[in-house]
């Protein structure tokens, strides 16, 4: 299936009490693809579309994506919900790679409208990268590592 | 006259539903408000439009910090509410394994959503539900219906989970039906409060783990199991196995039907609450005299318009000509009923 991923535009602040707030990169939402999104998501987010081939053929399994960065590492809401949240999203994509996987198929990313919440600037819009170069720009937060093939089972499980 | 529809102080209001609103996704408008919200003297809103017929969605409300004057708030827009019944105002229905309004965040108000789950999970999840390890102080779900949750799976799927360690937290003029499990759950040892709730048809009806919770004017029928389970603090709630009359039970349609005898008039008046005062039902009909219990306050204001529109026009032209012993008022009567 195809997904459209709604990432964090830019660093926000924590806040005082500790929570920490989305980073740019954070992968905050996903959709079925193709998804026509708000006009606030498209000023206040950056859209890639992912195809995740046979990986994953369930929205509702795709969801899982969207999990938090729990303390205990879990790859999902335990029944209670009452881990402790270290941030809210455990996976990102590296700014960095994405923008050279992006020059690789010839298009250019400009940061400073990405980052400007006022611009409903979207350079990856029509584009579709494959699962294989998923892993290749996807952070584990828990892991401390790229996205590996064999995690989508534990994603599945989760 | 006090609502039980909180409203913030300073709202940001947002929109929510197809792509001519400003999100489309519950968790894009939760992330762009998760802020300090006392510090920037701002209620952040999101109304909702009832451009689908059914949104697959969930979110869960964490991070914010809020106050009583300063929180957040998930309703839908004017004129885009339900009436009472799930069949028809801005509906989620989610299949992630997950529960679709998780709050953790105080004072944070879901107002007049309908949701249902429909989940195959091990795990026991909610439609609505407020997360016991932050405690979600005075956090509450206000005219919300939890329609058809099921689990398919190994766990179950509750209407409502009021749970909460310290704190207070509320459901009132909430309706859940025909959910797998429970249409209420209490758990936690802070107070849980319902006040004027409906459980109909669902496994069972309220269910409390402990016994810090307090119902008050809450009905449940028809629930396969028990309507009451657990030990309960109740003020004029029905009793066990009770038979209210509803307007079309087959239809979804629990409003009280005129013929009700269990549930009108038998409530207590909650408009002075020391808790959670407040005085409209699910319609955002005023209750007014002695009041109904359940979600629904049968609507006597229309009663009483009718009586001043038709019956007191006759009692004053009764008395008029009575004064003047003009006895043909009663062919003058006759006439203005047949005009009206």
């Amino acid at each position: 299936m195809i997904i459209s991923i709604a990432l964090a535009a830019r660093d926000e602040a924590d806040l005082a009490s500790g929570h920490k707030r989305k980073k740019a990169g954070d992968l905050i939402t996903i959709k079925p693809y193709p998804w026509q999104w708000g006009t606030n998501e498209i000023k206040e987010y950056l859209i890639i579309n992912i195809n995740l081939g046979q990986k994953i053929t369930d929205y509702a399994i795709a969801a899982k994506l969207e999990v938090p960065h729990f303390i205990d590492g879990r790859r999902w809401w335990s029944e209670a919900g009452n881990e402790k949240v270290v941030a809210k999203r455990r996976y990102k994509i590296l700014f960095a790679d994405l923008e050279n996987l992006a020059q690789s198929k010839g298009i250019a990313i400009d940061w400073g409208r990405v980052a400007d919440l006022n611009d409903p600037y979207q350079p990856l819009d029509g584009t579709i990268f494959m699962v294989t170069e998923l892993l290749t720009i996807a952070w584990d937060k828990v892991l401390i590592r790229k996205f590996k093939d064999i995690d989508w089972a534990e994603i599945k499980a989760g | 006259m006090a609502s039980s529809r909180k409203t913030g102080t300073n709202e940001q209001i947002k929109t929510y539903g197809n792509a001519t609103r400003q999100y489309t996704a519950l968790a894009t408008w939760e992330a762009a408000t998760d802020t300090d919200l006392v510090t920037a003297a701002q209620s952040q809103v999101l109304e909702c439009y009832d451009d689908a017929a059914s949104f697959n969605d969930y979110v869960t409300l964490n991070g914010a910090i809020t106050n009583a004057s300063y929180f957040r708030i998930i309703r839908p827009a004017s004129g885009q509410g339900h009436d009472g019944t799930p069949n028809n105002g801005v509906y989620f229905q989610c299949t992630t394994d997950a529960n679709i309004f998780l709050v953790y965040d105080d004072y944070n108000q879901i107002q007049d959503i309908i949701a249902r789950l429909n989940i195959n999970s091990i795990n026991n999840r909610a439609t609505f539900i407020t997360n016991r390890a932050s405690q979600a102080i005075n956090a509450a779900f206000i005219g919300c219906i939890a329609w058809d949750s099921t689990n398919a799976g190994t766990g179950v799927a509750d209407g409502f989970t009021m749970d909460t360690d310290v704190s207070t937290i509320y459901a009132v003029n909430c309706i859940a039906i025909n959910c797998d499990y429970s249409g209420f759950r209490e758990g936690g040892s802070g107070t849980a409060y319902f006040y004027n709730c409906t459980s109909v048809n669902n496994n069972n009806g309220f269910r409390a783990a402990t016994t810090t919770n307090n119902a008050k004017n809450c009905v449940a029928s028809g629930n396969t199991s028990n309507d009451w389970v657990g030990t309960w603090t109740q003020t004029t709630c029905t009793a066990e196995d009770a038979s209210p009359t509803y307007v079309n039970s087959a239809g979804n349609d629990f409003h009280l039907a005129s013929a009700d005898t269990v549930c009108i008039n038998q409530g207590t008046d909650l408009s002075a609450d020391a808790v959670y005062a407040f005085d409209d039902d699910i319609d955002k009909t005023s209750r007014s005299g002695a009041w109904d219990i359940g979600a629904d306050e049968l609507r006597r204001i229309m009663l009483i318009s009718q009586f001043n529109s038709f019956v007191l026009p006759i009692v004053l032209l009764f008395a008029y000509n009575f004064i003047k012993r003009d006895f043909n008022f009663i062919r003058k009567a006759i006439r203005y009923l047949k005009r009206i």
